[in-house]
């Protein structure tokens, strides 16, 4: 490896480059797009430590040092869509981590492959709509005249406005997120699955396992690597709340309890061309993601002696 | 869900089978329901009887949708975003995973990192915008591709998949005097057809619900893309302009029947496609997912 530029390195690189031409001519614009388009922004970061205006562009702009981020832990409205974020995540964590895992359980039981089948398709399918289709068919749902209030109307039982209520909104977005990516999360379960020794039945069946106890003790801890390693993942994206979603689902009536770090930035910052500040608002929410992610894959490791990180 | 009501089924398993088509159900019957009332008359929709059937049969709701300028404009925007954004992103994955699949390939290594890194940390909205913007790509159709050409994780899908070609094939046919693109494009991308559908199929259903980026990097209704167009007639209640000679009011036509007739417009190719694409991607989201 090329990991100290030696005369001797430098030059098996330069052989190694020359030998394999046509592939490293293969790799090249995939590359070139991560160093533009992944890697640019890094260097827009900058900004987040200026007071940036166009006309000068990034490096032109006056440098305020940390103004930014004071004033950004100054603000209530930051914490306010910090709280939103954390507690939006917290909540889709809660309620919709373990939905998959019951899910393929359950698929796993049925014994018609065909119809196994048909269930699976019914169930990934949510995954591949986009979220302005999944949004249209929740507004249309539980709009002020829509199929809920309908049945609701009938039985007799008042008929709020589900939209527009704050203390609705979150629930609203979990459950939203369930509907949409509960069925896919299976995918990988189900495979955990496939992977199982049949033998290992087989020989619980001859001991005289119940069903619930084969699941219990054969099937599920099969699945726990798997769940730790989606587990880690998800945390790192507990300051991340899909901005397509919430963007779609919310309106001024519920910003209270529904705006967070993505649509802020974006009514904020873009439209309200405070580009520096909320660039400073993003580094925070990135990079907390980041040592997120890193923090919880060295606690697994530690906890697990280094038998289940993600590396 | 003909095979629902088999005996044998039922008694072995009844409680799961029946919870798991309940579940299958709640995402079905929106899906019926929207088309029952795409296909229902106004009043019928108004007084709230329209669930699974149309009353009311009409096919205005269809006519005027489908002769909407706006609409047929935004699903030609979406069309080309599709069609080009697949084809090049799967280009620039696969070819960049072709060559992070070879050990032999000294910068493996770091590219990989390069990569994996981007998955870890994500710059922010204002400064992929800034980047967008020195490109000049603000107000281009091409601000929806190429900021988004590839994917870390289908690059991962891929390598994956190329990992898995056996080197002796690819050895012999050097021996044999053919140049590694030659190899690259007639043996190695055959064998792997079924990873290149997975991804082909994600970035097309990726391009397809195309949203974010229209709302971020285009001002001009005429490239909106079609999920733009979406949320304005389903999120923020704009009416769908109708083609010359038709008017929503004049004819009739009703608004709820319009929402879900654009909806379905917008999910029948992904609805269409999907059933014959799944045994692909089932096996790429695995291999990806266990072994990346």
């Amino acid at each position: 490896m090329g990991r100290c530029p030696t005369a001797w390195s430098d030059n098996r690189l330069i052989r190694n480059v020359v030998q394999y031409r046509w592939i490293y001519l293969m790799m090249l614009p995939g590359i070139a797009y991560f160093l533009v388009f992944k890697y640019g922004p890094m260097y827009g970061l900058l900004i987040a430590f200026k007071d940036f205006q166009f006309t000068k562009g990034i490096l032109g702009s006056p440098s305020v040092g940390f103004k930014h981020f004071l004033t950004m832990f100054h603000s209530s409205s930051f914490f306010n869509i910090l709280r939103n974020t954390v507690l939006i995540q917290v909540y889709k964590l809660a309620f919709t981590f373990f939905a998959p895992v019951i899910l393929s359980l359950m698929l796993n039981e049925v014994r018609h492959t065909r119809f196994k089948k048909v269930l699976q398709t019914i169930v990934y399918l949510p995954h591949f709509l986009s979220w302005v289709i999944v949004g249209g068919i929740f507004l249309t749902l539980l709009g002020p005249r829509g199929d809920l209030n309908a049945a609701l109307a009938l039985l007799g039982l008042p008929t709020p406005n589900w939209m527009m209520e704050p203390r609705y909104f979150r629930s609203i977005v979990v459950l939203s997120s369930l509907w949409k990516e509960a069925g896919w999360g299976t995918i990988i379960y189900l495979a955990a699955m496939s992977a199982i020794d049949p033998s290992l039945y087989e020989a619980a069946t001859v001991d005289g396992t119940r069903k619930l106890q084969s699941i219990r003790y054969i099937t599920l801890p099969s699945l726990v690597p798997v769940m730790i390693m989606l587990f880690i993942l998800q945390i790192g994206h507990l300051l991340e709340a899909g901005f397509e979603q919430i963007f779609v689902l919310y309106n001024p009536m519920v910003y209270e309890v529904g705006d967070v770090f993505s649509t802020y930035i974006y009514r904020i910052g873009l439209q309200g061309m405070q580009f520096s500040y909320t660039t400073a608002i993003g580094i925070f929410e990135s990079l907390i993601g980041f040592l997120l992610v890193l923090g919880s894959n060295r606690l697994t490791n530690r906890l697990s002696n280094g038998e289940f990180g993600l590396w | 869900m003909r095979v629902r009501r088999s005996a044998g089924e039922r008694a072995l398993h009844g409680g799961n089978v029946f919870v798991l088509v309940l579940v299958a159900s709640t995402m079905l019957l929106p899906f019926l329901n929207l088309l029952a009332v795409s296909f229902s008359g106004n009043t019928a929709i108004l007084r709230g009887e329209v669930s699974f059937w149309p009353v009311g049969f009409q096919t205005a709701t269809y006519r005027y949708v489908l002769n909407s300028p706006q609409l047929l404009q935004s699903l030609a925007n979406t069309l080309f975003i599709t069609v080009a954004g697949t084809l090049l992103s799967v280009l620039l994955t696969g070819t960049l995973a072709y060559g992070l699949s070879k050990k032999y390939i000294m910068i493996r290594r770091p590219a990989l990192l390069l990569v994996v890194f981007t998955m870890l940390f994500n710059p922010g909205m204002i400064p992929n915008y800034l980047v967008v913007r020195g490109m000049g790509l603000i107000n281009s159709r091409w601000a929806l591709i190429v900021p988004v050409l590839v994917d870390a994780f289908n690059l991962l899908i891929m390598k994956t998949f190329f990992q898995q070609v056996p080197l002796e094939l690819e050895e012999s046919a050097l021996i044999d005097g053919a140049d590694p693109m030659r190899i690259f494009f007639y043996i190695v991308v055959p064998l792997t057809m079924h990873g290149i559908a997975t991804i082909c199929l994600f970035y097309a259903v990726a391009r397809w619900n195309t949203f974010f980026s229209g709302v971020l990097y285009l001002n001009r209704m005429s490239q909106y893309p079609l999920q733009v167009i979406l949320r304005e007639i389903l999120v923020a209640g704009t009416t769908l302009e109708g083609g010359a000679g038709f008017s929503q009011d004049a004819l009739n036509i009703p608004t709820e029947g319009v929402k879900a007739a654009t909806i379905l417009f917008a999910t029948a190719p992904i609805l269409i496609v999907y059933p014959f694409l799944q045994k692909y991607f089932v096996k790429g989201a695995l291999l990806g997912a266990i072994k990346g």
